[in-house]
């Protein structure tokens, strides 16, 4: 049986290890803001999972699904060596883009998923959100802007009716 | 013989944009009024605009698919063949608990589509049979706008002014001028100066797609429900219905429902009024079946379900070099252009379009490309291109009108059922090529706005599937019982008790937002209900 990961609840200790190396290439760290996986998002996505079951069908094979092209991405580089397997985690950043390209083209539909979940835990994410400066839209909402200016309404007033009878 | 306190004079199933309108309207008349409602109070706590993750719950609770949302309320549906999904909330106060909250109203020609372009077919009421409907709704619930749009017939003054001139409307209204179109500022369902003694008015957070947690917004739960509870309207939630029971002689008798335990009970009523959405009154009807009405009530004629309406809609986005804020304001509204709303053939196609001038959302929505389709990249771009979408993006909506067509349809799937086991619908629709032509001819009209705006960016999506806000046309009106489900005052030709008083009776869809015509129509069927209830009931 997986070990599981001291915070999670759904993903497997190695599951959480190859998503967060996942979503650090789909979301890298630059400048200020981290990268999606040193976020916490692997964590984030494992609550997803517990609260919406019928997204660990895809997120799980998805990560299958990297691992699978990680290998084959591995053995291609090494045609000449002894074939063992070698997983998304031993590549450089460079392969696991590539790797990470290839399934999204392979599985359009599978990677959206992926993407969309990551996007989603960082673009939630408190500590992300106070970089980037995003407060949530109560109490405060946003201020008032200056009154509605009727005058700009003339050139649309002066064509007159542009209904019809009926 | 003294009446039977346990008859209502009237039960309305569904307590939505339609029903509380008819509550109230029908309360306020002195009538003994009981409405079950299959959801509950949304407690305004519950919302999650106060948290650093609300733009999650779209995705979750407060999602617009039911499909998504899964809540114990809702019921699904099979949507495998649609392009496009239908959207609703269930509670009190329906789909105006979560809505953008345009209001406008059908224009004249809206309702007179066979005479004057020879499509459709004519609703057997006017304009301005509704004109006085229309200005009593706006003025129960509380209209922001500004009268005097040449686009459609005069108005009374709105109750409160329209929405402040921000970043994005001077951007919009720079291309506008440009090139010298239509616009106006978009009259709305949400209150921006003091109206009611409760409701606080609009601080412009944005996600009113998620609710109003500050009773801004004009929606039914806080504007018809507490008036038609003073006037002693009596509402039962987390009632959900299971069918319309009828009397020897196919009159309407009331309604059984579950309870949340699980139970069953039943309501018995003089009159019933079916108030339960586009795809959810062709669902109860035609579960409603009976020796007298095998095929589901009020349909012998076979046209339940059929000749379903949405209104297809097309997003087009624009990115700004400079900050347009569009996340900071209501996210549906702030200007219209009914430039090209009326028919004119050398377009290729009959009837016409909206051009709805929105806004944006948050990060999360942007990243997602929620409105234009297409999500912020991954991989080393990421950064870049979310720093240059986010708060500089806008988005229009095109929204055109979809005719009657009676392949279009609700019916019931076979296998899908709700947490009572109460057959779930199905639903069967095609984008028509007139709806198609339309769209097009708008992707490419907003994409010249956008432009003469000054986007550097233009980006679209041809048709949005999670666009099937407004369900119309599924017991359509009319006064040829052979043609038509219920009379020209939402009675059931074939059920003298029973009326119909939601989107579901439209002839026709016109190219704007319908609820303000569903309130407007509620309140008409009940006017006249009140007047006649001894012939009736």
């Amino acid at each position: 049986m997986s070990e599981q990961h001291q915070d999670c609840e759904i993903l497997a200790a190695h599951q959480v290890a190859l998503l967060a190396a996942i979503q650090n290439r789909l979301i890298p760290s630059q400048d200020e803001m981290p990268g999606a996986g040193d976020a916490g998002c692997a964590q984030t996505v494992d609550r997803f999972l517990k609260e919406r079951p019928a997204l660990r069908r895809p997120i799980f094979a998805a990560l299958n699904a990297v691992e699978a092209a990680a290998g084959e991405c591995a053995q291609a580089s090494a045609a000449d060596e002894a074939s063992t397997h070698v997983g998304f985690l031993a590549l450089a950043d460079t392969e696991r883009d590539a790797v990470l390209r290839a399934v999204e083209a392979a599985q359009p539909d599978l990677f959206r998923t992926l993407v969309n979940q990551t996007y989603s835990a960082y673009y939630t994410n408190p500590a992300v959100l106070l970089i980037l400066g995003w407060n949530p839209p109560q109490p405060e909402g946003h201020p008032t802007p200056p009154p509605f200016d009727e005058a700009l309404l003339e050139n649309v007033k002066q064509r007159g009716k542009l209904w019809r009878d009926a | 013989m003294a009446p039977d306190r346990d008859v209502a004079d009237v039960l309305i199933i569904g307590a939505g944009a339609s029903g509380a309108a008819a509550a109230w309207s029908l309360a306020s008349g002195g009538l003994a009024v009981v409405c079950l409602e299959q959801g509950d109070w949304i407690d305004p706590t519950d919302y999650p605009h106060h948290r650093p993750d609300w733009e999650l719950h779209r995705q979750t609770d407060f999602a617009k698919d039911p499909n998504v949302r899964q809540r114990p309320e809702d019921y699904p549906l099979n949507n495998d063949d649609s392009p496009i999904v239908p959207l609703m909330f269930n509670a009190v106060g329906g789909s105006t608990v979560h809505w953008s909250g345009h209001f406008p109203r059908f224009r004249p020609s809206d309702f007179r589509v066979k005479t004057l372009d020879d499509v459709a077919d004519n609703w057997p009421l006017t304009y301005w049979d509704l004109e006085p409907y229309y200005e009593e709704n706006d003025a129960n619930i509380g209209v922001s706008g500004l009268e005097g749009d040449p686009s459609g017939p005069p108005r009374l003054p709105r109750q409160t002014p329209p929405l402040g001139l921000d970043a994005a409307a001077k951007t919009y209204i720079r291309g506008l001028k440009k090139l010298g179109w239509h616009w106006w500022p978009t009259e709305n369902a949400l209150i921006t100066a003091p109206f009611g003694e409760v409701r606080q008015v609009c601080n412009y957070c944005g996600p009113c797609d998620m609710g109003c947690p500050r009773g801004a917004m004009s929606s039914a739960h806080v504007t018809y429900w507490p008036a038609a509870l003073a006037k002693g309207a009596r509402l039962i939630t987390r009632a959900r219905v299971r069918e319309i029971t009828v009397d020897r002689r196919g009159r309407a008798s009331g309604a059984v429902y579950y309870t949340p335990d699980g139970g069953i009970a039943q309501q018995r009523a003089r009159v019933v009024i079916v108030a339960c959405n586009g795809v959810g009154t062709p669902r109860l009807l035609l579960n409603s079946v009976s020796s007298l009405f095998p095929h589901g009530l009020a349909n012998s004629n076979g046209l339940v379900g059929t000749h379903l309406m949405f209104h297809p809609i097309a997003f087009v986005s624009g990115v700004f070099p400079d900050r347009v804020d569009g996340h900071a304001g209501p996210v549906g509204l702030l200007l219209h252009c009914h430039e090209f709303y009326e028919t004119d053939l050398s377009r290729g196609f009959v009837r016409g379009i909206k051009i709805q001038l929105c806004r944006e959302s948050g990060p999360l929505s942007t990243a997602l490309g929620h409105f234009p389709g297409e999500a912020v990249p991954w991989g080393a771009a990421h950064h870049r291109v979310q720093r240059e979408r986010s708060a500089h993006m806008l988005a229009i909506a095109i929204m055109v009108e979809d005719l009657p067509e009676p392949h279009n349809r609700v019916s019931l799937d076979p296998k899908l059922a709700d947490g009572n086991d109460i057959p779930a619908p199905k639903v069967s629709y095609t984008v028509s090529e007139n709806s198609r032509k339309a769209l097009d001819f708008g992707i490419a009209r907003a994409r010249e706005l956008l432009e003469a705006a000054g986007a550097t960016e233009i980006m679209h999506q041809a048709l949005a599937r999670n666009s099937g806000w407004h369900l119309m046309g599924t017991a359509r009106m009319g006064d040829d019982p052979g043609n038509s489900v219920v009379d020209r005052y939402g009675r059931a030709h074939d059920v003298p008790n029973l009326f119909i008083i939601d989107g579901s009776i439209f002839v026709t869809s016109a190219a704007v937002n319908p609820t303000s015509t569903i309130q407007a129509l509620a309140l008409y069927v009940s006017d006249w209900l009140k007047h006649n209830l001894r012939e009736v009931a």
